[in-house]
């Protein structure tokens, strides 16, 4: 079978559903340092249902909060903007890929391993004291190629999954087998359509061994949160399998046993609320 | 006070030292041979056979196997999850540090 060529790629990102117009405001805020916080939390408020589940974020265990976060000036206030753009964000993009999908991609099972590793992402960029923001978008989207090749060809990625199966391999070594790319170039394509900044594309970029210093942490943060939340088993798929973390970015982490401890206690704990909020269990049962 | 835990009645000569008593075991003319709550020993097993005892009341230790049931499918599961990927030493760090954090809770 061809290799899906770069044209095809492109074509597959045009038929995607475009983000809310507000997300992408927010994330063209990302590498700006003066923005206007109080304008964009007003435009946040208009959209009822993104309003709706950054609130049920907020209050949730996910911070902690003593008093009840009632708005999103007030989340901005309280949780700083970084926070509830990633929030705004999370909830913008799990229900804009939540309906209407090819049925070749189990969605329950994709969206609660996209927000495990965003969970673990953000736990492990904590502990390092790294951006945790940036982890976690970059964590929640390290995936969204699958959907863009799932939604370009169903019936050639039900076959991926269906190699993947009989060989027990990992889903990238079926990708590249069965479409001639995997799913992190189909990632970079999206990301870059959607104008998300350097640091959140760079998470998909391969790592190449003579480039180490230029590989970016939060590419390795990604890599260990993604078989951090696999090894937890929080999707449940019978398939799953925790891919291969290069020596590099493990070392590059330095994560000692009680960090990482304390990394799985706080990805458990936060999961179950956080994909309750975000409506990533419909399909389920 | 007897547990509320499940219990069964049992021959004595399955009795095993570590079993813990349901019931408080009773000689044919009703004096209490051994209290519940106690936990069997090799020699209060051997004394109860001399005093003629054909079976006793022990608790069934339900709750503990029930947790390492769920453990061992955990820790399966781990085998099961990290199978491909076992080359990198990394993998093999992380998937130890797992066991470990299974087998602490």
């Amino acid at each position: 079978m061809n290799p899906l060529t770069s044209k095809e790629i492109s074509e597959a990102v045009l038929r995607l559903p475009s983000l809310p117009h507000i997300v992408m405001e927010l994330i063209d805020a990302l590498d700006n340092g003066d923005v206007d916080t109080n304008t964009l939390a007003q435009k946040i408020s208009h959209d009822q249902a993104i309003t709706a589940k950054v609130l049920g974020l907020a209050n949730s265990s996910f911070y902690g909060m003593q008093s009840k976060v009632g708005s999103i000036p007030h989340a901005v206030t309280v949780l700083g903007f970084n926070s509830v753009r990633s929030l705004v964000t999370a909830a913008a993009v799990v229900d804009t890929f939540s309906e209407g999908q090819p049925k070749e991609l189990n969605y329950a099972e994709f969206w609660k391993h996209a927000i495990a590793t965003a969970l673990a992402a953000k736990a492990i960029a904590r502990s390092r004291g790294g951006n945790e923001d940036q982890a976690f978008i970059g964590g929640l989207l390290h995936n969204i190629g699958r959907l863009v090749l799932a939604t370009y060809s169903p019936s050639r990625y039900q076959e991926v999954l269906k190699w993947r199966s009989q060989h027990d391999e990992d889903l990238v070594v079926a990708e590249i087998h069965v479409l001639g790319i995997d799913h992190k170039v189909a990632g970079r394509e999206i990301l870059a359509h959607w104008k998300l900044p350097a640091s959140i594309v760079e998470t998909l970029h391969p790592l190449t061994e003579n480039k180490l210093n230029e590989y970016s942490l939060i590419a390795s943060v990604v890599t260990v949160a993604d078989a951090i939340a696999y090894g937890l088993d929080l999707s449940g798929g019978a398939q799953d399998r925790v891919p291969v973390i290069s020596q590099h970015e493990w070392d590059v982490l330095k994560l000692d046993q009680q960090t990482l401890f304390e990394i799985f206690s706080t990805t458990e704990r936060q999961f179950k609320e956080a994909c309750m909020i975000l409506g990533a269990n419909a399909g389920d049962g | 006070m007897a547990s509320t835990n499940p219990s069964q009645e049992i021959p004595l000569d399955q009795a095993t030292p570590g079993m813990v008593l349901a019931e408080a075991v009773l000689d044919k003319s009703g004096a209490r041979l051994i209290s519940p709550d106690v936990e069997l020993t090799e020699k209060s097993i051997h004394a109860l056979k001399h005093r003629g005892i054909q079976s006793i009341k022990v608790l069934l230790p339900v709750i503990e196997e029930g947790n390492s049931q769920v453990r061992e499918q955990q820790l399966q599961r781990l085998d099961e999850l990290f199978k491909n990927s076992l080359s990198s030493e990394a993998n093999r760090l992380l998937l130890d540090c797992l066991r470990r954090y299974r087998m602490m809770q």
